[in-house]
């Protein structure tokens, strides 16, 4: 036991030296720039006050060159995330219209890890927004930037974002993601005031993909059950487009879901993959119940189950029905 | 823009442009806070069909606008409620401010302003509360628990009972430095104020009671309900005995209103337990949001928070055209943005063994003790007589505000405020008394120029009051009266005359808004006579 222990004793010291070394040669503005940058990983988190100073003074410097500056900023988040002081200085490089994106992106990623880490992120929420916000002011902000701080503020149902959101699915000239993308980040917002627009997108789609969104989103709107069942039953419409409207349904009101679903099952002139993924929709969140004291549907299954080839719907069927045989065993 | 006319028709207004330029008017030309009172309820036609955010954008502008304009008392329930209640940083940052528009300082506001803060611990942001949906890059902002310590400067010596809990929050590590030491400099503040703390007087807030319902309880009492196990009543017979109702809806976002509340009648029905009354007083719970919350989202909510289901405790749901009868009853503070809520306030009623509304605890929050303490009081009221003596003492009551409140309506209204005023009124009084006496022609022509005086004035009125009804009005009386001067002799057409003149005088001098509600039901009782 005492030799295991010695071992890693041994090993543990070595990489504390290993560490050293690395830190002394990152931090060395003598050595090369590819030098420090293969000792940046060995570094780990930046720890001790006049480690995380010198770092802190390469993130900081404009002579620096940028891949070392980001490497230091991605070795100090934790002193970030314990250091107020220093989180303030940091964030105010969100503002620095010189300031490198790529450090920007940087800075947003420790801050968005940090608002559940620390607490001392957490307590500057309306500082790091209020930068966020004046981000999304800049037009010629870097798409991955642009993500993510709609993403972010998205999250916290930031009215100034939704409304930004808003106006560019009304209007497509002024929208600043893509439709899609815009739904997506409303919908972390139920009361966000967007199921109007949606309808019309699913009306007047500007893309398959919005379209798709917009009926995934629409599973809160109680006022658009006709529409999600029209595009369900809409045999002309792509597969997954009414997949996605089978759930949406199905959150609204699962027992409004059976009728339809039944109807798409019977049907031979359907997809198979697409009824399969139906058939698994219902027996999940639907009316199982129904389901398995429905005759027609049980003998369409029992037939589907034995088809020669091993269709996507055939292992749905077979599964349904042993399911529904173990219940009734029970 | 025409102030008024805006006022009465808002659910015209609807983009961000055409609210921000109505906001930012009423806010340039309000002398007072008053006029800005009734965009404080949910019942203001600014927020029909709007969603929450510009809900909350309209509303937290106003309370900002308080500051600037001086908080009428009429307000403050409004600002304490959101104090209270609301977790979004926005609102809280205004109704902060909205309190330095206080025209005296009050104690009693304390305790709101430090829920405000604890609100805001870790849901704090930054906002902009000059500008009217701003668009950020250099604008100004403040945060709310920036707002919430002004506030507390401001009130100084004041504020002395929050020194115990600030001290404590001021080492509290889940607020930055800058708020910690701003939190440290308001102490200070706030003991170094010397000046005298008058606390003799409660905040004075509007007495919310019943509900001022325009239906009879005959209306709803048959509307079918459905309950968590997906039972169907009617309502009469579920308020057989004095009840207890609120409301709550399963996809509320706001800890602070319908889970507390679940949670709550949930430990109501306890206490109700406890002192013997759980037989004798049933809790309802009714759903805002019927579609969505089935049964079993009902039941599995009602589980979570605690809710205790019995015979006499349900949640309950009815179809959504009928909860509009039942927001009409209770006078709910509720808002629908399509088929979503977007705003709602915390209401409770107690009903009595009738069905009808004793007493309502509204806007904030109410307390187990408090519901039960007054149910026990009122336990006699609750259960005595029947329902048309029930009905009757409230419909009488009703009337006699009503007509109280018409009479010094009317004598305001018929009372002559200016010198033209008082040729009118001589010129009708005057010309239709004509005929008695003896001998008069110097004095037809007098009262016809009074007369044609009184016309002129109120047709050129009609644009600044309302409109050409009330012209129309007394012409015609006009009419008649020299038309029982000149040529018939029937005594009944000069009393015409008066009645039609003294109605065109009433309705102009009534305010607009009020003069709509009386002119739309003639003019659609018109509309179906003449089809």
């Amino acid at each position: 036991m005492s030799v295991y222990r010695d071992e890693q004793l041994k090993a543990l010291e070595q990489t504390k030296q290993r560490r050293k070394a690395a830190v002394g040669i990152f931090l060395d503005q003598q050595k090369t720039v590819e030098e420090r940058l293969r000792a940046a990983p060995s570094c780990g988190s930046f720890s001790g006050k006049e480690e995380i100073s010198v770092a802190a003074s390469v993130l900081f410097s404009s002579e620096e060159s940028l891949q070392v500056r980001i490497a230091a900023l991605k070795n100090l988040n934790v002193a970030i995330g314990s250091d107020e002081q220093l989180a303030l200085r940091v964030l105010e490089l969100l503002e620095d219209e010189q300031e490198s994106d790529m450090i920007k992106l940087g800075v947003i990623n420790i801050f968005q890890a940090g608002q559940f880490s620390s607490a001392i992120i957490s307590s500057l929420r309306a500082e790091y927004h209020q930068k966020l916000k004046n981000l999304l002011t800049k037009k010629d902000l870097l798409p991955a930037i642009l993500y993510i701080v709609l993403e972010s503020l998205a999250q916290e149902k930031d009215e100034f974002v939704q409304r930004m959101l808003l106006k560019g699915l009304e209007s497509p000239k002024e929208a600043r993601v893509e439709p899609d993308r815009a739904i997506q980040l409303l919908a972390y917002d139920l009361h966000a005031e967007y199921y109007p627009i949606l309808k019309k997108i699913v009306e007047e789609p500007p893309t398959p993909a919005a379209k798709k969104e917009a009926i995934r989103a629409l599973s809160g709107d109680q006022s658009a059950k006709s529409i999600l069942v029209n595009t369900l039953t809409d045999k002309d419409e792509n597969d997954e487009i009414r997949y996605a409207s089978a759930n949406s349904i199905a959150a609204l009101d699962s027992s409004e879901l059976y009728d339809h679903v039944r109807k798409i099952l019977l049907d031979d002139e359907e997809d198979d993959e697409f009824r399969a993924a139906l058939l698994n929709t219902a027996s999940v969140l639907g009316d199982s119940n129904r389901l398995s004291t429905d005759e027609e549907l049980q003998a369409k299954f029992s037939e589907l189950s034995v088809a020669s080839q091993a269709t996507p719907l055939q292992k749905v069927t077979k599964r349904v029905l042993s399911k529904q045989l173990k219940s009734f065993r029970k | 823009m025409n102030l008024k006319t805006k006022n009465t028709e808002c659910v015209s207004i609807t983009s961000e442009e055409e609210v921000a330029e109505y906001l930012n008017d009423l806010r340039l030309r309000a002398r007072t806070g008053y006029a800005l009172v009734p965009l404080l309820s949910e019942h203001h036609a600014i927020y029909r069909g709007k969603g929450t955010n510009q809900i909350n954008r309209i509303k937290g502008y106003v309370l900002a606008s308080f500051y600037s304009v001086s908080l009428p008392e009429e307000a403050l329930i409004y600002v304490l409620e959101e104090l209270e209640n609301s977790r979004t940083a926005y609102l809280t940052a205004a109704s902060a401010m909205a309190i330095r528009g206080m025209s005296e300082k009050n104690v009693h506001v304390v305790p709101y302003l430090l829920k405000g803060i604890i609100n805001m611990r870790l849901r704090d942001d930054a906002v902009n509360l000059d500008t009217y949906a701003p668009d950020w890059g250099e604008s100004k902002w403040t945060t709310a628990l920036n707002e919430l310590l002004e506030t507390l400067e401001w009130m100084g010596a004041y504020a002395k009972e929050a020194i115990p809990l600030l001290t404590e929050l001021s080492e509290d590590s889940s607020f930055n430095h800058l708020i910690r030491n701003k939190i440290k400099t308001t102490i200070e503040l706030i003991l170094n104020d010397e000046e005298e703390v008058d606390n003799c007087c409660s905040i004075t807030l509007p007495e919310i009671d019943s509900p001022d319902s325009k239906l009879d309880f005959s209306f709803i009492k048959q509307l079918q309900v459905q309950d968590q196990y997906g039972e169907v009543f009617s309502l009469n017979d579920l308020l057989k005995k004095p009840t207890i109702i609120s409301f709550f809806y399963t996809r509320c976002t706001n800890p602070n209103k319908c889970a507390l509340t679940v949670s709550k009648l949930g430990r109501l029905h306890n206490l109700l337990k406890q002192k013997h009354y759980a037989n004798k007083v049933n809790i309802i719970l009714f759903t805002y949001d019927s579609d969505f919350d089935n049964p079993n989202r009902l039941k599995g909510y009602g589980e979570n928070k605690s809710f205790d289901f019995s015979h006499s405790s349900k949640i309950v749901r009815t179809s959504s055209s009928d909860f509009q009868l039942l927001m009409q009853y209770f006078g709910l503070g509720v808002n629908f943005a399509n088929s979503t809520v977007s705003q709602h306030t915390i209401e409770l009623f107690v009903t009595d063994r009738h069905g009808i509304v004793k007493k309502s605890f509204k806007r904030l929050q109410w307390k187990e003790e408090e519901v039960f303490t007054w149910i026990q009081s009122n336990w006699t009221l609750l259960n005595q007589g029947s329902y048309f003596i029930s009905a009757f003492k409230k419909r009488a009551c009703h009337g006699l505000n009503t007509m109280g409140a018409s009479l010094i309506s009317l004598s305001i209204a018929f009372f002559p405020k200016c010198p033209l005023c008082w040729y009118g009124y001589l010129s009708v009084l005057g010309i239709s008394g004509l005929k008695t006496i003896p001998y008069s022609p110097w004095l037809f022509p007098v009262l016809l120029i009074f007369l044609g005086l009184h016309l002129l004035i109120i047709f050129r009125a009609r644009k600044k009051r309302n409109g050409i009804t009330p012209f129309l009005f007394s012409t015609i009386g006009s009419l008649f009266i020299l038309l029982s001067t000149l040529w018939v002799e029937i005594s009944i057409t000069r009393y015409v005359g008066i009645i039609f003149i003294v109605l065109g005088s009433l309705l102009n001098s009534l305010d607009f808004k009020l003069y709509l509600q009386l002119i739309r039901p003639i003019q659609r009782l018109m509309l179906t006579f003449i089809r």
